[in-house]
């Protein structure tokens, strides 16, 4: 088990209630420490279904999850041949998250953060509503958001993970393929 | 090659929702036939070899490459189908529309809650429960069991386009390079379609490209650059 703090540069555009957290991360690298955790949030109805698409048919498998418990068939991936990446030395450095315009159910917002490793140094709200009252939500709602405390806690319930396309192979490794287990 | 698709939806019958999957996966499998590099026989290929006329190409196909244009247009040359190397890779595209396209077959089959995650491409509608907004991870560039950042989506879209999976697939179509600016580029918007193609030319744009996805469609952008990107061992 190790944890992967995230110090480096983030350029997060964007509406902040589109995000629950960001930086400053953690994560276990190994599927134990996140799977007892996603086993307690499997839905009763929930139907999972994996299946895999590809040109070599390399560890694909067709499945349907339709029981009324969820059903994750996983892809095969025959060999654990893809090693999870090193373990990332940790860098310090200024983690800068840039917001642009953003609209929201209150109207415009323009974000600023910055901070350094997982201690954020500053939040400006650059542009928000003509509601006085919203800036103060905005930095309440911002920071607890943006510490480690909320990704840990946010990360119980993940329900996919979006990340540049993976093999057949590579899946095995991915967390999406714990979500898939014991969703 | 291959990757994965899991799809997750949340639906009180049983049978409805097995069909509804079924469908799904059979309209990424025919897009998977269709626009497949690695099968010679696939139109993708024959289109490649220059086998294929103008008037010879099926629907999709079209309405692939319609995608990729607007999208060349739009970023000013940065995304483009044509590799450096002079073939054709509709792969920037083709991802994210097949798997709108089967998102948009199990809305229309009445699947109001699901999460279609294509090979790290996700569409989320409805919620997993009441009230509660699907949580989708973006994967920290550096580990694959780590998470850079939670996302609260409803109904929309989330692709990231990086390096680290599979290595320097994405070019500059103004200079030919692949030695792209950012390790990885996600970008939030209402249709994966347009999400996908966004990531990808993000990702190629570098820094300067997170406000551009915004004035083209997006409703988020999270760009890494590399040189934070922790040291791989």
């Amino acid at each position: 088990m190790s944890t992967t703090p995230w110090r480096g540069t983030i350029i997060f555009v964007g509406g902040i209630a589109a995000i629950a957290a960001t930086a400053a991360t953690r994560f276990a690298g190994v599927e134990g420490a996140v799977a007892p955790a996603l086993a307690g949030s499997g839905a009763a109805a929930a139907n999972t279904s994996t299946s895999g698409t590809g040109s070599t048919g390399a560890g694909s498998s067709t499945s349907t999850g339709t029981s009324s418990s969820s059903s994750a068939s996983s892809t095969g991936s025959s060999s654990p041949a893809a090693t999870p990446a090193g373990k990332p030395a940790a860098k310090t450095g200024t983690v800068t998250v840039v917001g642009s315009t953003a609209q929201t159910p209150y109207g415009p917002v323009q974000l600023s953060v910055t901070f350094n490793g997982s201690k954020i140094s500053n939040v400006q709200a650059l542009q928000y509503p003509n509601w006085h009252g919203y800036s103060v939500q905005l930095n309440q709602y911002a920071i607890p958001q943006l510490n480690q405390e909320a990704v840990a806690a946010s990360s119980a319930n993940i329900n996919g993970v979006s990340g540049a396309t993976f093999t057949s192979q590579a899946y095995a490794q991915s967390l999406q393929s714990a979500i898939d287990q014991h969703g | 090659m291959g990757t994965v698709v899991s799809i997750d939806v949340r639906h009180a019958d049983p049978v409805a929702a097995s069909a509804a999957l079924d469908a799904a996966f059979a309209v990424l499998r025919a897009a998977d036939e269709r626009f497949s590099p690695f099968r010679p026989d696939s139109e993708l290929s024959r289109l490649d070899r220059g086998e294929l006329s103008d008037d010879e190409l099926s629907e999709d196909m079209r309405t692939v490459l319609a995608v990729a244009e607007r999208a060349r247009a739009d970023s000013d040359g940065v995304f483009d189908v044509r590799t450096p190397e002079g073939r054709i890779d509709t792969n920037g595209v083709v991802k994210g529309w097949a798997a709108q396209r089967a998102a948009d077959g199990l809305v229309a089959a009445g699947m109001v809650d699901f999460l279609l995650n294509a090979g790290g491409d996700v569409v989320a509608r409805g919620e997993p429960e009441p009230g509660q907004a699907w949580q989708v991870a973006v994967r920290h560039p550096g580990d694959p069991m780590a998470v850079l950042a939670v996302l609260e989506v409803r109904d929309g879209a989330v692709a990231t386009s990086g390096t680290y999976e599979r290595g320097a697939h994405v070019w500059d179509g103004r200079t030919g390079s692949r030695d792209v600016p950012l390790v990885s580029a996600t970008v939030v918007a209402p249709d994966l379609t347009v999400a996908d193609v966004l990531a990808t030319t993000v990702l190629a744009m570098g820094p300067d490209g997170a406000p551009w996805a915004m004035a083209h469609g997006a409703t988020a952008v999270l760009a890494v650059p590399p040189e934070d990107l922790p040291a791989a061992g």
